[in-house]
């Protein structure tokens, strides 16, 4: 396309998304906010059921997701539902985020088990324990006596604590019961409340493999000074199938690996028709209408063919309607098709990276 | 009565840990704990130095030591010292006589290996403490040595062969069950899990993680507890999904495949591993003639994806490149068992 036919379709397509009510970001699919997450992600429930049964089991869980596939929602949305159930599954979500955590620090087994301990008193605090836990236990934990007043001292604990979080090393200073080792407190909150705590492991897409080499050994070396009861910790790993062999090569364990599936054509058109609602001007305001009215599915169809990643989907979507849309504006349509070129033939070969077939045994040919 | 499917699997997580999550019965070692008894009868000739024990990963070197703890007056446990991480402060606040120092190993940078160990070193000359290092054969590499003027190797760790193994499982049969022990495992697949020439790369972790992956397929019926190679081989050939980025990498796969089949089955014969010049000879008609090449292709891959296990000491190559891996060469239990099917 030249730079003439370019601008010429990018100029029809600001038109048309304003004539369909579309926002600009159409038809890309950006991180969705925490606040959204369980009302615009797309899943399928069958897989999400296997996920909780692997962690309700109590079995060492990797939740295996091809890179660009979505890994990164997938451990929000299970680490938001374990957070909002905490109290109903007595269960503390810690979460390992490699994206967020640690930054330009080397991962250390100090820094490790802080981060741990840190969110575990995070998590004491912004819950309502107090209507379930044994009140000497937890005041314990939390280091409230009972002369002063229960919501202002949380209230004033959630400031010091969320507000500018504090150096860890203020921490056991305000709750003295942070100054046991870290097996100590999650056997503490086993015997005493039945609460167990949950490990959810979160690493970027292209994240290097010595910060993950440092962090097995902080898990190891967390293991090995020993003393957890078996129920009282549980993990589970959101990866990418090479992060998966790094995670478990020098600390193997019996884990339960997941694979998590690529997301299907008409799950990402669902994403896209729950994200994006065309508001059509009308005489009265504006007029809502389906995604569909004006944008078909077939651009999705095509572009998911041998795409490598979901962000590629959506940028061959937008090739897709910018081919379209390369005519006269007076030839733009309300509902947008593919231009029956730019569709591959149905036995066409995948365009890019196939997905990673399994290796499957042959003997030599000579 | 036969040990059953229901009850292994009842109690698969205690008989097949390697963690200290379970408190599990030692066993044997009885040559190391002599050794180590006699070495700190008299400490004497042993401050201002180090005792190593280079092992590889995931064959009990921590959790011996958890036995010899109360023998060696070792207090500092409750934090453990890492090799990579380690700094003055941690050394000089560590307590007891013996200063234990963990994880010195491939997982860590080497730049952060020099550094710890000649920190270590540094510190014992100063203080004639005692230190006691655990690591990987890392820990042999002359260059990381040097920082220890005196040191000495714990020369007896015994490696996993199959009495080893045999006794292992016998015994947490006999805690775990309360019954006198039946054999579970069929003497073939003894012989690819521990097999006799590869004893000093072959580690409990990965045997026992296999082990208990393995018996998660078996039903929970009362039919009595066999496992098998016919059953391993069929858990690997449904578990097995490498890595292969390339054509060549999947040729040379098969042909490896092919060649332990003929030549090494059951992974037999391999005292000596796979030396380069034999690893190119194998990758030869898969298309690699050129070392750098097939370094980069199949054994720095392969390495890490646990599939080639290395009995060589790792350190820095001529380039100052870390090598992780290095020759001589042994399958995976993966492999070795994908090699029979």
């Amino acid at each position: 396309m030249s730079k003439a036919e370019e601008n010429r379709a990018e100029k029809n397509l600001v038109f048309w998304r304003s004539l369909v009510g579309l926002d600009p970001e159409f038809p890309t699919l950006p991180p969705i906010p925490d606040r959204e997450l369980s009302s615009l992600m797309v899943l399928d429930p069958g897989q999400i059921e296997e996920l909780r049964a692997s962690l309700g089991s109590h079995q060492l869980t990797q939740v295996v997701v091809e890179p660009g596939w979505g890994c990164t929602s997938l451990f929000r949305y299970m680490l938001g539902e374990a957070r909002d159930r905490a109290m109903e599954r007595l269960l503390l979500p810690i979460s390992i985020d490699l994206e967020r955590l640690f930054g330009k620090d080397p991962i250390t087994l100090d820094g490790f088990e802080e981060e741990i301990k840190r969110q575990m008193i995070g998590l004491l605090v912004d819950n309502p324990w107090e209507q379930s836990l044994n009140r000497d236990y937890y005041f314990e934990c939390i280091h409230f006596e009972y002369a002063t007043d229960l919501p202002s001292y949380k209230s004033r604990m959630r400031a010091f604590l969320f507000d500018r979080p504090p150096a860890f090393r203020k921490l056991p200073i305000q709750f003295p019961w942070l100054k046991g080792s870290l097996p100590d407190l999650l056997n503490y909150l086993l015997r005493n409340f039945r609460i167990q705590t949950a490990l959810y492991f979160h690493f970027p897409r292209d994240v290097l493999p010595q910060p993950l080499r440092d962090l097995v050994r902080s898990i190891k070396a967390s293991h090995e000074r020993g003393g957890v009861e078996f129920a009282a910790l549980r993990e589970v790993y959101f990866c990418t199938p090479l992060q998966k062999v790094e995670i478990e090569r020098d600390f193997q364990r019996p884990f339960n690996a997941l694979r998590y599936p690529r997301y299907t054509a008409a799950q990402i058109y669902a994403m896209l028709l729950k994200r994006y609602t065309p508001n059509v001007p009308g005489f009265r305001g504006r007029n809502q209408v389906g995604l569909d009215a004006v944008f078909a599915e077939r651009f999705v169809q095509d572009a998911w063919r041998g795409a490598a990643a979901l962000g590629e989907v959506a940028e061959r979507v937008k090739t897709a309607m910018l081919q379209r849309l390369d005519c006269a504006e007076a030839d733009v349509p309300f509902l947008l098709e593919p231009t029956p070129a730019s569709s591959p033939p149905a036995t066409a070969a995948p365009a890019v990276t196939p997905p990673r077939k399994k290796f499957e045994r042959k003997s030599r040919m000579d | 009565m036969p040990t059953t499917n229901q009850e292994i699997k009842r109690v698969a997580r205690q008989l097949f840990a390697s963690s200290r999550a379970y408190v599990t019965p030692f066993y044997n070692r009885v040559a190391s704990k002599q050794e180590m008894k006699s070495l700190f009868a008299d400490r004497s000739p042993l401050l201002g130095g180090a005792v190593l024990i280079s092992a590889p990963m995931g064959t009990g070197k921590t959790f011996f030591i958890d036995q010899m703890a109360a023998l060696l007056g070792l207090e500092g446990r409750a934090k453990p010292l890492l090799v990579g991480e380690v700094d003055e402060r941690d050394l000089q606040q560590a307590k007891g006589e013996v200063l234990f120092v963990d994880e010195g190993d491939i997982k860590t940078t080497w730049a952060d290996l020099d550094r710890g160990i000649a920190l270590i070193g540094q510190h014992l000359r100063n203080s004639q403490r005692v230190s006691l290092i655990l690591g990987d054969y890392t820990l042999r590499n002359p260059n990381l040595l040097r920082h220890l003027p005196k040191h000495r190797f714990l020369q007896t760790f015994e490696p996993l062969d199959r009495p080893f193994l045999q006794g292992v499982l016998q015994q947490r049969i006999r805690e775990y069950l309360k019954r006198r022990p039946e054999e579970i495992i069929e003497p073939a697949l003894y012989d690819i899990l521990v097999p006799d020439g590869a004893a000093h790369v072959n580690s409990f972790r990965a045997i026992l993680t296999f082990l208990e992956s393995l018996v998660r397929t078996l039903p929970g019926d009362r039919q009595p507890c066999w496992l098998t190679v016919e059953l391993a081989k069929r858990y690997v050939q449904d578990s097995f999904d490498p890595t292969l980025t390339t054509d060549r990498q999947e040729n040379f796969l098969n042909r490896f495949l092919d060649y332990l089949a003929e030549h090494h089955p059951r992974g037999a014969d391999l005292e000596q591993g796979f030396d380069q010049a034999e690893m190119l000879l194998i990758g030869g008609p898969a298309g690699y003639g050129d070392w750098a090449e097939f370094r980069e292709e199949i054994i720095d891959p392969f390495g890490l994806q646990g599939l080639l296990l290395s009995r060589g000491i790792p350190g820095l190559d001529a380039d100052g490149r870390f090598v992780r891996w290095p020759g001589p060469y042994y399958p995976s239990l993966m492999l070795t068992l994908m090699a029979e099917g």
